[in-house]
């Protein structure tokens, strides 16, 4: 029964799990706040999604193969200015106020998001573009090309975090702002573009998963639950970790769901989190911290 | 001079007690409808509905409606409805089509005496006794048995699937569903509740594929639908698939290609779009004109139940006591069919079958069924 | 004399409480200068202030002629101002070479330079390049700490008890490897409670009580002087 189709379901859908995890994880680590709103940004870069491929294919003659990839730079690019702009109010008001106060505006500007969409788009489902047209690659072309978008995307991040002087100011700042500030590194900068950076990664989330399973205004609260599990199972503020615990609860919704029935697979995923908060609150990947030196 | 007195006290009296509504009086009609959350396709459409037959009113009628968003949960439904029945007592109003919302407003309206119009599905609505309810949507009984004889009879339905939705509508449809496909010798080989917010239909239809179901049939929201037809597809599924209402609306299949609806159907009480008379052509063109999209069955048994409303006004019906009284007692030749209630509210009676053919979005009228439950 | 850094009328709080009160100072060029005074007497809020990190409550810095007080702790860090903390407090997820490599300025080749110079003043971090800040011993991470502040190529550097929790041997490799930076010409001012290790080490001292500067004189001088003393003994 766990057919190659349950698997390469698990790949695609624990891809777009990864990605939207792990601009989370940037931000918990660059600001110590939860940010709300991570998953309407996915259902933003949906809407993105949506509309560059409407405008692409009312305004090119070429028939298209893959408009998914075709868009995706363009989907990364206008949700690393939103995320931006998303910073600008949620968190350079508010950068010398406790992370609670970040928080909150987060989940503030998440129901705008939510409410704009809905005005903007009415709250029908819409149907994104698709990766790869049908026929490439087989059926399973556009879940194929999911998979290959994000392995490339959290390869270039790894790459840029740890191979670069940028990304290496993009740590330091996260792990101490005023030490990084005292080595000459422009930390609010720095957050700023972490913001970016995470809400770009949300965005290409949306765009990955608004073919397969539509776009509607109100998607936010479930992708925000699953980024928020992913983190806790893969342990707090851990990339590796953020990518780990997606994979687990993409695999609970297509491998264990289809062994036993859905609403057991999602009551299973639960207890699984429960578990790891009693016997291993760190997380799969989490160390207890290092006292600092 | 008694005489004579009396006859002008009597015009006087008759003057100020006009029963007639061609007194310039303006009937201010709620429409408290699911517009945000997972049922807004729905919920809009029964705007649409309201909207367009109340503004077709005859002149000298003047009705207006009160557009309240009910959304997701029964509290904001109920406070919709305080709300809207706390100034005058309103003659009627168009009501949510979401059960869970709508078996928390019909006690509510029953205490003030005001009727609900709603095209509501779920078929416990009217199985409460409380006579306020006025269903314009063929209930699960009519739709339910459409759906099940199609597919045994047409579709040759031997070992037939089903995926329905957790919430009220979807476990009254499968209730439904399964009581005739048994009594049809058909009974069900696989059945999956899936919640409306869940996105990845692929383990249920992989289980369902591995019970060697031979036709699908879905009691699924729009959203659900779309995506239930998809992935099946992607899978390369090749049993037909018999969806319920939700598959029949324009919009649930505009997020579809053609070729994903290829050996798709969908039971509806009507299909405004499929049909080719006279009057249904006007209809759907004013809609489209009107608000941009096209219509749908919620619409126009929205639109007929409040024509209907509309008519019994022009009748003399001006209080809601009347109202509901003229909505028990009279039918009512609508646009989609004919309207008489069976006692209990059930207005509608009839059912059709559509089918895509793969090639485009619109369907076609496979099959009709009238007075499905013999009420009609 | 033109100093390097200089202190006019300086008042300091922290947590809203002030610490330090109408200082002045003037510090040139060339040399190390020891702050001395016990726990508490505002030394720390001092070094935060010039750093930008504690709140000024009035007076003016200035360094290298110029009035850095409504500067950004990044932008002083920038004139040439390095700055070693109390508790050393290094990035604790990344490994010395990485440590290292984000306070440079500069391209890749910049970066190994800086390295080796570092490598050649503290050769015991030689080995560790990829150890992470805490499997480090005190002595290694006061040297990556100094290094680190190194990297940004510092007119000025200032450390905030650098002898904390080290072991004597260490401190006389660290009060080495500082007075090489001397001579090499980089400017060097120090906090410190234990007046012994600061005073063997710097050429000029200040004692610092009660958030005011109390003595001021060259190091050598004030080893015997009484109140040094009294320091000495109690603190």
């Amino acid at each position: 029964m766990i057919g190659s189709e349950t698997l390469i379901a698990a790949g695609g859908l624990g891809a777009a799990y990864a990605l939207a995890a792990l601009g989370f994880v940037l931000i918990i680590n660059a600001v110590g706040a939860v940010n709300f709103a991570q998953g309407d940004f996915v259902m933003a870069g949906g809407y993105v999604a949506v509309v560059a491929a409407s405008w692409l294919s009312q305004n090119t003659d070429v028939a298209v193969i893959a408009p998914g990839l075709v868009i995706l730079p363009l989907v990364l690019l206008a949700m690393a200015v939103i995320g931006l702009g998303f910073s600008a109010l949620a968190y350079l008001p508010l950068r010398r106020r406790p992370p609670m106060a970040v928080f909150i505006s987060t989940i503030a500007i998440g129901i705008m998001l939510r409410q704009s969409a809905n005005a903007f788009f009415g709250a029908a489902p819409q149907a994104g573009p698709v990766m790869v047209a049908p026929g490439l690659a087989g059926n399973n072309g556009h879940q194929l090309a999911m998979i290959a978008a994000a392995l490339v995307v959290i390869a270039a991040l790894h790459g840029l975090l740890n191979g670069t002087q940028f990304g290496r100011h993009l740590r330091a700042s996260a792990q101490d702002p005023q030490m990084a500030a005292a080595v000459g590194i422009p930390v609010t900068r720095m957050i700023l573009a972490t913001f970016a950076l995470a809400i770009a990664l949300a965005g290409l989330a949306g765009l990955l998963l608004s073919h397969q399973y539509l776009v509607q205004p109100d998607d936010g609260t479930t992708y925000m639950l699953k980024a928020y599990i992913a983190v806790t199972l893969g342990g707090w503020g851990r990339i590796n970790g953020a990518v780990a615990g997606a994979l687990a609860i993409a695999v609970f919704e297509t491998v264990v769901a289809t062994l036993v029935s859905q609403v057991l697979a999602e009551m299973l995923l639960y207890v699984l989190v429960l578990a790891v908060l009693w016997v291993r609150p760190q997380g799969l990947f989490g160390k207890i911290e290092g006292r600092r030196a | 001079m008694k005489f004579s007195y009396g006859l002008s006290m009597t015009a006087l009296a008759m003057m100020v007690f006009n029963t007639s509504p061609a007194a310039s009086q303006n009937y201010e009609i709620p429409v408290l409808v699911p517009i945000t959350g997972f049922l807004s396709l729905e919920g809009t459409a029964q705007r649409n509905g309201a909207v367009m037959a109340l503004s077709e009113a005859a002149d000298g009628i003047k009705v207006s409606a009160q557009v309240a968003d009910t959304s997701t949960s029964p509290e904001v439904a109920v406070n919709a409805l305080s709300r809207a029945l706390s100034d005058e007592k309103p003659l009627a109003v168009a009501a949510s089509m979401f059960g869970t919302q709508m078996l928390a407003m019909m006690p509510i309206a029953a205490r003030a005496g005001v009727p609900l119009l709603t095209v509501s599905g779920t078929a416990k609505l009217t199985e409460l006794g409380n006579p306020f309810v006025f269903r314009f949507f063929p209930g699960d009984r009519v739709v339910k048995k459409a759906q099940a004889d199609y597919a045994v009879t047409v579709l040759n339905a031997k070992r037939p699937a089903l995926i329905y939705q957790t919430t009220a509508y979807g476990q009254s449809g499968r209730a439904v569903l399964k009581d005739i496909l048994a009594a049809m010798g058909a009974p069900l080989v696989f059945e999956e509740a899936l919640s409306p917010k869940v996105k990845d239909m692929v383990p249920a239809l992989s289980r369902l594929k591995a019970a060697g179901a031979d036709v699908i049939l879905l009691h699924l929201h729009s959203g659900p639908s779309a995506l239930v037809v998809r992935q099946a597809k992607a899978m390369g599924l090749q049993q037909p698939i018999l969806g319920g209402s939700a598959l029949h609306q324009p919009t649930t299949a505009a997020l579809l290609q053609p070729a994903e609806l290829a050996n798709v159907c969908a039971e509806s009480a009507a299909s405004p779009i499929s049909e080719t008379s006279a009057a249904f052509k006007r209809f759907t063109k004013t809609y489209q004109e009107t608000f941009g999209s096209a219509p749908d069955a919620f619409a126009l048994g929205q639109y007929d139940g409040m024509s209907m409303m509309l008519t019994g006004l022009a009748a003399g019906a001006d209080t809601a006591t009347k109202m509901r009284a003229w909505l028990a007692n009279n039918r009512y030749q609508g646009l989609a069919m004919s309207y008489v209630s069976d006692g209990k509210g059930n207005m509608a009676h009839d059912a059709v079958i559509i089918c895509y053919d793969g090639q485009s979005l619109v369907p076609a009228i496979s099959r009709r069924y009238q007075n499905v439950d013999g009420k009609g | 004399m033109s100093a390097l850094l200089r202190l006019e009328n300086l008042a300091v709080s922290r947590n809203g409480t002030p610490q330090v009160h109408d200082l002045d100072l003037a510090i040139p060029a060339g040399r190390i200068d020891a702050i001395v005074g016990a726990n508490g007497a505002g030394k720390s809020e001092l070094l935060g202030a010039l750093m930008g990190f504690d709140t000024v409550i009035s007076g003016r810095i200035l360094f290298a002629g110029k009035d850095i007080s409504h500067l950004k702790t990044h932008q002083r860090a920038r004139l040439g101002m390095g700055f070693c903390p109390e508790g050393r407090r290094l990035f604790p997820a990344m490994t010395v070479a990485e440590t290292l490599a984000t306070a440079s300025r500069g391209g890749s080749q910049h970066r190994r330079r800086q390295q080796a110079e570092i490598l050649a003043l503290f050769p015991a971090l030689a080995n560790r390049l990829n150890a992470h800040a805490w499997h480090l011993s005190g002595g290694e991470q006061q040297m990556l700490a100094i290094g680190r502040a190194l990297a940004t190529q510092p007119t000025l550097l200032i450390l905030d008890e650098p002898s904390l929790g080290l072991a004597p041997k260490v401190m006389h490799e660290i009060a080495t490897g500082l007075q090489q930076l001397r001579d090499a010409g980089t400017s060097i001012l120090i906090a410190e409670q234990n007046a012994h290790f600061a005073l063997s080490l710097a050429d000029h001292a200040w004692l610092m009580a009660a958030g005011k500067l109390v003595l001021n004189a060259p190091a050598d001088g004030l080893i015997d002087h009484p109140e040094m003393k009294t320091l000495m003994l109690g603190g």
